[in-house]
């Protein structure tokens, strides 16, 4: 999909009528788009408006079940502004990398919760307003980019309940792996990312905290066989921890 | 059961009006805001409350959707929990809080109706209970809602075409793909027809662009 017809999709990602990737696509245009944001707002609400069409009563023991699920589960805080996070990352090399790790870290934040949402169904996984605050950014990221190129390609892998999703694009030598219902290291441990090239498994990254995250793969993703995730101390290691947590295979 | 659904009283009994209408509308979403934001700080009655004002709207949206009356129920229990989950994470601001408790509670019964074993589900139930036209799914009060009437008097000014694309879209939860091949259109006219139809329902339904 080029960038010329993306805000031609407003009104299908108004009202779900968009596959994953093309949500994630979109969701990455809005960040940076702030026409296409208004409108998806107003489309919406055009769209609520036609449930005054289908108004129908639900059984009385639906309200029962609704406000007994209710009396057990917390309400999410807001989202606040994550102090600076002081993890260590590769320094990256080119501009454009040192770019996507910035936006990566705060604005893209907020966005992240909608792309996650969208690589996963059914998980309550929530889409409001993926772009959130961040309204002003039109510099499209590495992580962006990769989303919304041309020949973008799509590996997913489901290990129990969580999903990993790889979008790779081989004309940007880039992928970007999208996780949902990432179950959290053990104590001292985090994910490690790794690119197959041949008999190697190269390094690729970290794995932030949290079980839904999108991240920019270090290394030359044209190339790679498959994308392994492993467990390793804190801080990584230089040689991959087997067996990997999955090996999503990019062909 | 008139109380249970979203029809302010104002709207049943002054004379039909856009203005008066609209005057309701935007007074029912600044209380229903209020209660989503009661709720985000754990006020159960709040959410009693929200329930009862918008279950009605939600349920039959998603019921249009899912087809099968006992998944719209899990849906719609599921879409409620996650709207008293996120209810911090509403913003007015950006939307009214009518079209933020249907968006979440549209996203979830379209998840729903894309799993396989549910729309195979679907399918069945589709072909047994429902041949209704679309956009005509009445229930005993709904033609006597002013804001029902309001929107189908907005889909009439739609083509065709545009009406077709949108319902299969909203209600029939289909990919704009899906809904090209199934209408028989050259790829990414759908979603041209769905985007056009929004905009047409959003300017002649006098809401803000």
């Amino acid at each position: 999909m080029s960038n010329d017809d993306i805000h031609g999709l407003s009104g299908a990602y108004a009202v779900d009528a968009v596959d994953d990737v093309e949500r994630a696509r979109f969701e990455a245009h809005l960040t940076g788009c702030a026409e296409c944001q208004a409108e998806v707002t107003s489309l919406r609400a055009a769209a609520s408006e036609l449930t005054s069409t289908t108004v129908t009563a639900p059984p009385p023991s639906l309200r029962k079940s609704v406000l007994r699920d209710i009396s057990s589960v917390r309400p999410l805080p807001p989202e606040v502004e994550a102090p600076t996070e002081t993890t260590e990352t590769p320094e990256p090399t080119s501009l454009e990398l040192k770019r996507a790790e910035r936006s990566r870290r705060a604005p893209m934040r907020q966005w992240l919760a909608g792309v996650a949402a969208a690589a996963v169904l059914a998980t309550g996984g929530l889409v409001w307003h993926p772009w959130s605050s961040d309204t002003n950014t039109v510099q499209l990221t590495a992580t962006q980019q990769v989303l919304q190129a041309n020949d973008a390609q799509r590996f997913e892998k489901k290990v129990g309940d969580a999903t990993a999703t790889i979008v790779r694009s081989p004309s940007l030598k880039k992928a970007v792996i999208v996780t949902a219902n990432l179950p959290a290291a053990p104590d001292g441990k985090v994910y490690e990312l790794w690119l197959q090239q041949g008999q190697t498994m190269v390094r690729a990254g970290l794995m932030p905290t949290g079980q839904a995250n999108t991240v920019l793969l270090d290394g030359d993703a044209a190339t790679a066989q498959a994308v392994g995730i492993t467990v390793e101390p804190a801080g990584g290691s230089d040689t991959p921890t087997l067996p990997p947590v999955a090996l999503i295979s990019l062909a | 059961m008139v109380h249970m659904t979203l029809v302010p009283e104002g709207e049943l009994t002054s004379p039909p009006g856009a203005s008066a209408s609209s005057v309701n509308k935007s007074s029912v979403n600044t209380e229903l805001a209020g209660l989503i934001r009661a709720s985000s700080l754990g006020d159960e009655s709040a959410f009693a409350r929200l329930y009862d004002a918008t279950a009605a709207r939600l349920f039959g949206l998603v019921l249009r959707t899912v087809r099968d009356r006992a998944q719209a129920e899990e849906v719609t229990q599921d879409a409620y929990l996650d709207i008293w989950r996120n209810s911090s994470r509403f913003d007015p601001d950006l939307g009214s809080a009518l079209s933020w408790l249907m968006t979440i509670g549209h996203r979830k019964a379209v998840d729903r109706v894309r799993t396989a074993e549910a729309s195979r589900r679907r399918d069945t139930a589709y072909e047994a209970r429902d041949q209704a036209a679309p956009f005509d799914q009445t229930v005993e009060d709904a033609h006597r809602n002013l804001d029902a009437q309001r929107v189908r008097q907005a889909l009439d000014t739609l083509t065709d075409s545009q009406r077709g694309a949108l319902e299969l879209a909203y209600f029939g939860g289909y990919t704009h793909r899906e809904v090209a091949a199934m209408l028989d259109l050259p790829l990414g006219t759908a979603k041209t027809r769905i985007r056009d139809g929004l905009i047409r329902l959003r300017d002649t339904l006098g809401l803000e662009p």
